[in-house]
Formats: C-alpha cells, structure tokens, sequence
C-alpha cells in the first residue's frame, strides 16, 4: 500500500540541536505533494532533547550541563529526553497519508531501520512494548514503546513522530556508543543509567558513522519504495529553518516551555 | 472501522463539533479515528478558558506514546469551557472520544462557518470510506 514517492537523502554532518531539529520541521512543512525527505545528521555540541510536551523547566541542572558544554533543545516531536552524543540521527518526512497514516508509516519506517541494522549484522527486532507513558515517565531509552528497534531486549533506537498540516515526521537516535547516565545526573537521580540503551559499537566495534548510514539508508530505501536522490537543500529549505531556528527552536522559552 | 456519528460536524484534520444545548455553544473533540490513529493518548494540551482561535488555528495539541499532532479550531470562536479531567486521564480520548473525551466547549462567532465543516457522510468519504 501507498504511493511511489520522490525521495531525496540529505547526509548532513553533526550541527546543533537547534539547527537539526529546525530542519526536519522546515522539511515536513515545506513538503511537496508525491515527495518525501530522508536526513542523517549528527550533534555538535552535544544535546539533551525534550520531547514536545515532556516537563523539563527546572530538574535539570543546567550550570552543570554548561560546564560539560551540554546544550539544551526541545523536538517538535513527542517523546521523552535524550542525550545526543555518539549517534546517528536520522528523519524521515513524508506525506501524511502516504503509508496509510502515523501508525503504519511507525511501522513500515521501522521495518527500514530493521533491514538496515540487520544488513550490518546485528540482531535486532521490533519491540512488543510496554504500556503508555506519559511525557514525564523519565528518559526516552529507558524503555521501548511498541514496534521500537531493540537489541536483546534493550533499546537501540529511540523514535518520535509529529504530524506537520499534511505531513509527517518521524526522527530518532541509533545509538552508536555511550549511556544516558548523564540525564540521570543531571536530574539528580544518581550516576548511573538504569536501562542503559544497547549500542551499534557494542556489536560490531568501532564502526565508521557513514558505513552505518550506508546500511540505514538502503534498508528505508528498500522499505519505503518509491525512487531516490540524493541532493542538497533548496532554498525554501532553508529559509524555513532558519525562520523555525530563530523563532522556535533557539528560543529558552521553547526549550523551557515545560 | 471508525466511529463516525451522523449528527456531528467534521474536519479533515480528523476535529469534531457537536452542538450542545446551549446557544451558539458546540463541544469541539477529535475523532474516533484520529484516538485510534494515534494510539494511547498520554498528554493533551488545551488553551484556557476566554482565548479566541481563528478558523483552523492550532487550539491545543496531543500527544500518544510517540507521536504528536496539532489540534485545530474547526470555526472561528472562543473557549467558554475546557475538558480538566483528560489532564487527569488523557486515555479519556481513546475510551470516549465523542463523550469524557471531549476538549474544549466553543461559543462560535459566525454559524454560517459551520456550513464549510464536513458531515458524518462526507467525512467518511474522506477517510476512504
């Protein structure tokens, strides 16, 4: 089901929390009819997200975070924290109903990701779940939603979506290598990360960042159908997201809206 | 298949409106088969009572365990009353949402503007019905 898309691959390397999160929603809300969008992008300095409605207004302890050089942002997706340090980012914006709706693109996106991470030789699959829970039942990784990317039981991959007018956006985290501890020092919930997400290097080593994009981006290729090219930004692109970065997404009242 | 009562006013973006029986008052929702779409709703965000949205103004938003959607004013109007207890239990709009699931009441400015909503036939239409 669904329709041949127009696909273009953006590989971006790392940039801000502002500017990443800015550009996937320029993305979905410029999206032309019969297109879609797929990005890979990294994060420098690193980041903590919130998701869209997740309360993060004073539990961090952000003099700490400034001295680690740790910068804040909120995604226009729902969800919970996540810190963005040595991972492949990657989103996918398509026309709303082009999979059949939010709950079958989840699917049919994370059946990508599951054909590319298995290409490169880890055993992933698709989690059954736990159950709902609320955007401050603590950090995203913590626990797997249904139908998330798990390695033996534990979370490699950390997705959210938002709808955009006509538009969807999925986005979210492979982990590479690393914990969250570092959410759970920053709240003052101790040093450790209870639920320490699984990780790309965990399995196959130190791995080159665009070998693992290679992999993701043939198994949504495969997954998504449709035709594909890979191109820079147009310039509504870009004007739409320096608009959303200075407007939205570099604002502390954004950020700290919750 | 949806649930999709015939005396209801409908949006594309998947909004209800529902006359109450007060005048010029309509109980504004989202759909069965939007609650479904998004799965466990776990957060939803309403105005306060006394703010005017435009026509299709973003009102609010909702949040299910991944995914977020902007929830829009179907007619031009203001806020007489908000739904508190889905702050208490957002799984209101999955269990009911054409009852306890309801989100703002609407006292709307012109109700002409309701003929540009869609009926329950056109609705269903809509959703490839």
């Amino acid at each position: 089901m669904g329709e041949r898309l127009r696909w273009r691959v953006h590989r971006d390397g790392a940039d801000t929390g502002s500017w990443n999160m800015a550009m996937d929603h320029a993305l979905a809300r410029t999206l032309e009819a019969g297109r879609g969008a797929v990005r890979f992008y990294g994060w420098v300095p690193h980041t903590i997200s919130f998701g869209r409605n997740e309360p993060a207004k004073g539990l961090y302890d952000t003099d700490a975070a400034q001295r680690e050089r740790i910068l804040f942002v909120r995604r226009p997706t729902g969800g919970r924290a996540v810190f963005h340090s040595h991972e492949i980012t990657y989103s996918v914006v398509a026309p709303l109903y082009a999979f059949g709706g939010l709950r079958a693109a989840y699917t049919r996106i994370n059946e990508g990701l599951v054909k590319g991470l298995r290409a490169l030789g880890l055993d992933v699959e698709l989690s059954d779940g736990s159950g709902p829970t609320a955007p401050d039942a603590g950090p995203c990784f913590q626990l797997p939603a249904s139908g998330e990317v798990v390695l033996g039981g534990r979370k490699l991959v950390g997705s959210a979506q938002v709808r955009v007018g006509r538009a969807l956006l999925q986005h979210g985290s492979v982990i590479m290598r690393g914990d969250q501890s570092i959410l759970a020092r920053l709240t003052g919930h101790g040093d450790h990360d209870p639920a320490p997400p699984a990780t790309v290097e965990e399995v196959l080593g130190a791995t080159s960042t665009s070998f693992v994009v290679d992999s993701l981006a043939e198994g949504l290729r495969t997954a998504l159908g449709g035709t594909w090219t890979e191109g820079p930004y147009r310039s509504e692109h870009l004007a739409a997201a320096r608009y959303l970065e200075d407007e939205r997404y570099r604002r502390e009242a954004w950020t700290w809206r919750r | 298949m949806s649930d999709i009562p015939a005396d209801l006013l409908y949006t594309e973006e998947h909004e209800y409106l529902k006359a109450t029986d007060r005048d010029g008052i309509y109980t504004v929702g989202v759909t069965d088969y939007a609650q479904g779409e998004l799965g466990d709703v776990v957060f939803v965000e309403l105005p306060e009572v006394g703010t005017s949205f435009n026509k299709m103004e973003t009102f609010g938003t909702i949040e299910a365990v991944k995914a977020v959607s902007d929830l829009f004013c179907p007619v031009k109007g203001e806020v007489v009353e908000v739904n508190s207890e889905i702050d208490d239990d957002p799984s209101l709009v999955n269990s009911d949402p054409y009852g306890a699931g309801w989100m703002i009441r609407l006292r709307v400015a012109n109700e002409d503007d309701l003929k540009d909503l869609l009926d329950a036939d056109a609705y269903e239409s809509h959703l490839g019905g």
